[in-house]
């Protein structure tokens, strides 16, 4: 299977230097497998049964019917992993498209992905910004050709108190395989603010996988809203790098699994420095025979006193033959800090159920409404009230049972 | 409206109604008062489905209607609404969808038509005429953060939204000051009307104060040991409970 990928390679006349290194990388790292720690409970074994090219020709695809959160933000559009600039709106200042992933200088790599994604990435969205940006930059990924791979990469880099609103939306053509394979680096220079919102809402045959790199100077603040509603199999690591003082970051995140999809976060919270504060929100629903992995690691180094670092997730299982594999993962090696962490697995409350029976819900739409509660409320901490609005919109189109009225997305009602 | 008949209750195999027998009619507000572990509250649920109770001996006839083979939705479709000791919190959904759900499931059940987003919002603003209740509380998750005050008068503005044949205020003024209580109060008072029947369970007499109960029942250790006008509430107030029990 690597020598496709290899071969595939060659015949496409990706020479360059850097390409080569990375695919020899991924000869090496091949696909990763439960025999590796980090991946233990997550096996890409459909991957390997699969080679997903990057798509030879541009396919068109009619945006307006995709649904795509209404908004008055910049929205660029890419099809199966290429820029279409005749269906986006202008590029604003600082925004460009390479032909190549931004970060070729860094050969070391943790996965076989990461590096498969570097040696096939033809598409990467640099933003460089030493201005605001007035309006949220959307970034949609169209998945539109079957086993087609998306190699894509993002890196926003933020200036000193600059502040930006950015969407990766990931969507799928409707029984579309595909396997995105995305990276994002985020830099944020002193006092610079980005609210990123990933949003994953492929097609539940597709895999999906996103590489995620913060590195926050002092006084910088990060928020991520890191939500996962398809693909048949989903693996999304984050690092962030707290290296200045008092840089704040807030990861939250959804996942919502059923049939037999599988998603696995692995979060890595790096508090280098002193008076650096995170905050990390994970909900999770779980149906069918489905799994779902949550890995938060925080490590508090040496020297960095006075930090704070607070760890939640909330896990709603409600099938016997789901799984959830959640673990917090605190290293501390300071001894002034606050630090907490806590996970629960749960069914619905009774208490809820029969509040709501006693105003005449019956069980069927109790049971829907307390399940699309549970999930939503993750989603009231997105600020941008419009894509809160479409991320609710969407789970309510894939949560089981039609006894809500859609009127449920809107929160503002 | 409401025949209780000799009714015994267990939980977990525990006695706690040990015949209890009440007769409520429309326009009528009765007091429900006693000391705790009396059987207050289990008789509350009891009424409005809350599972996990067995009525192990007489009748509950609502309406001409067997009311204890009615599940919780179905006895809230058939006019009872029962104003909870503590408002559970739905954080993610908010108060006027889930009011709206709430109603145009009654609706459904009555085969009367659904109310629209406009005339539910008409509705709303007509209702927060008789409920003080903060109008962005509606935005809200359902009793998502509200203080104690906050949640008792969402309950009554539920009432009022939903307007029930029988009402049941489960320790309605319990955690409240003295302004929300009033509040409450008179929210309520203008619910009464001929066609409408309460059963307030309350451990103080400081409610009836201000919700002037028609008949007052004394419940201790499982059974009505004393019933009267609202005379009797003034009495307990002044005696305790001990005076009724020892009788």
């Amino acid at each position: 299977m690597n020598q496709q990928y290899q071969q595939y390679f060659e015949k496409h006349g990706l020479q360059d230097a850097w390409r080569i290194s990375a695919m020899q990388a991924f000869t090496e790292l091949g696909i990763p497998n439960t025999r590796q720690e980090d991946w233990r409970y997550t096996d890409f074994r459909g991957l390997k049964r699969n080679v997903f090219p990057v798509a030879m020709r541009k396919k068109k695809v009619d945006v307006a019917t995709l649904n795509l959160p209404a908004s008055l933000a910049t929205r660029l559009i890419f099809v199966d992993g290429s820029f279409s600039e005749e269906q986006s709106d202008a590029l604003p200042d600082g925004v460009c498209i390479l032909p190549s992933a931004p970060q070729k200088d860094a050969m070391e790599f943790d996965d076989g992905l990461a590096a498969l994604n570097m040696a096939l990435c033809t598409c990467a969205i640099e933003v460089s910004l030493h201005a605001s940006l007035a309006r949220p930059l959307h970034l949609v990924f169209i998945s539109a050709t079957e086993n087609v791979g998306n190699y894509t990469a993002v890196q926003l880099n933020l200036a000193e108190g600059v502040q930006a609103d950015v969407l990766e939306l990931h969507v799928g053509q409707p029984n579309t395989r595909s396997f995105v394979n995305h990276r994002t680096d985020v830099m944020l220079a002193e006092k610079a603010r980005l609210q990123l919102s990933s949003l994953q809402f492929l097609q539940t045959q597709s895999f999906y996988r996103h590489d995620m790199r913060v590195i926050q100077h002092a006084k910088s603040r990060f928020t991520s809203h890191a939500v996962g509603l398809g693909a048949a199999m989903a693996r999304t690591d984050m690092h962030i790098e707290l290296v200045g003082e008092h840089a704040h970051c807030t990861l939250n995140g959804l996942y919502v699994t059923q049939a037999r999809q599988h998603m696995d976060y692995h979060t890595t919270v790096h508090h280098r420095v002193p008076h650096c504060e995170s905050h990390e929100y994970y909900k999770g629903v779980l149906m069918g025979r489905s799994q779902a992995v949550f890995n938060g690691k925080v490590i508090v180094y040496p020297h960095a006193q006075k930090t704070e670092a607070h760890q939640q997730n909330k896990n709603l299982l409600l099938s016997r033959d789901a799984e959830i594999d959640t673990k917090p993962e605190l290293e501390i090696y300071a001894d002034d800090v606050k630090c907490s962490h806590g996970a629960t697995v749960g069914q619905i409350d009774p208490n809820q159920l029969f509040y709501l029976n006693s105003r005449g819900l019956n069980a069927e739409q109790a049971h829907q409404l307390l399940t699309f509660a549970f999930a939503a409320e993750l989603l009231t901490h997105m600020d941008d009230i419009i894509l809160q609005q479409y991320a609710r919109q969407q789970l309510l189109a894939i949560l089981p049972g039609d006894a809500l009225s859609a009127e449920l997305q809107d929160m503002s009602l | 409206m409401l025949e209780i008949k000799n009714l015994h209750v267990e939980v977990d195999g525990k006695i706690i109604l040990k015949g209890i027998d009440m007769h409520v009619r429309a326009g009528e507000v009765h007091a429900i008062m006693g000391p705790n572990g009396s059987g207050k509250s289990t008789l509350s649920h009891i009424l409005s489905g809350r599972p996990g109770y067995e009525v192990t001996q007489g009748s509950v006839t609502y309406q001409g209607k067997d009311l204890l083979v009615m599940s919780a939705e179905e006895k809230a479709c058939e006019g009872i609404f029962l104003a909870f000791q503590y408002p559970v919190e739905i954080a993610g959904v908010n108060n006027a969808y889930f009011l709206r759900e709430s109603l145009n499931a009654i609706r459904r059940y009555r085969n009367e038509p659904e109310v629209d987003a406009i005339d539910f919002m008409k509705l709303i603003q007509e209702k927060l005429e008789i409920i003080d209740i903060k109008k962005d509380l509606m935005r809200r998750g359902v009793n998502e953060g509200f203080s104690g005050g906050e949640k008792k008068r969402n309950e009554i503005f539920q009432m009022a939204m939903l307007e029930p044949a029988l009402a049941i205020l489960d320790e309605t003024d319990s955690g409240l000051d003295i302004d929300a209580l009033k509040a409450v109060a008179n929210g309520v008072n203008q619910l009464r009307s001929p066609e409408r029947a309460m059963i307030m369970v309350t451990h103080y007499q400081r409610l009836l104060d201000y919700i002037v109960p028609d008949v007052v029942h004394v419940l201790a250790d499982g059974r009505i040991k004393k019933s009267g006008d609202k005379e009797l509430a003034k009495e307990l107030e002044a005696r305790g409970y001990d005076w009724v029990s020892a009788e």
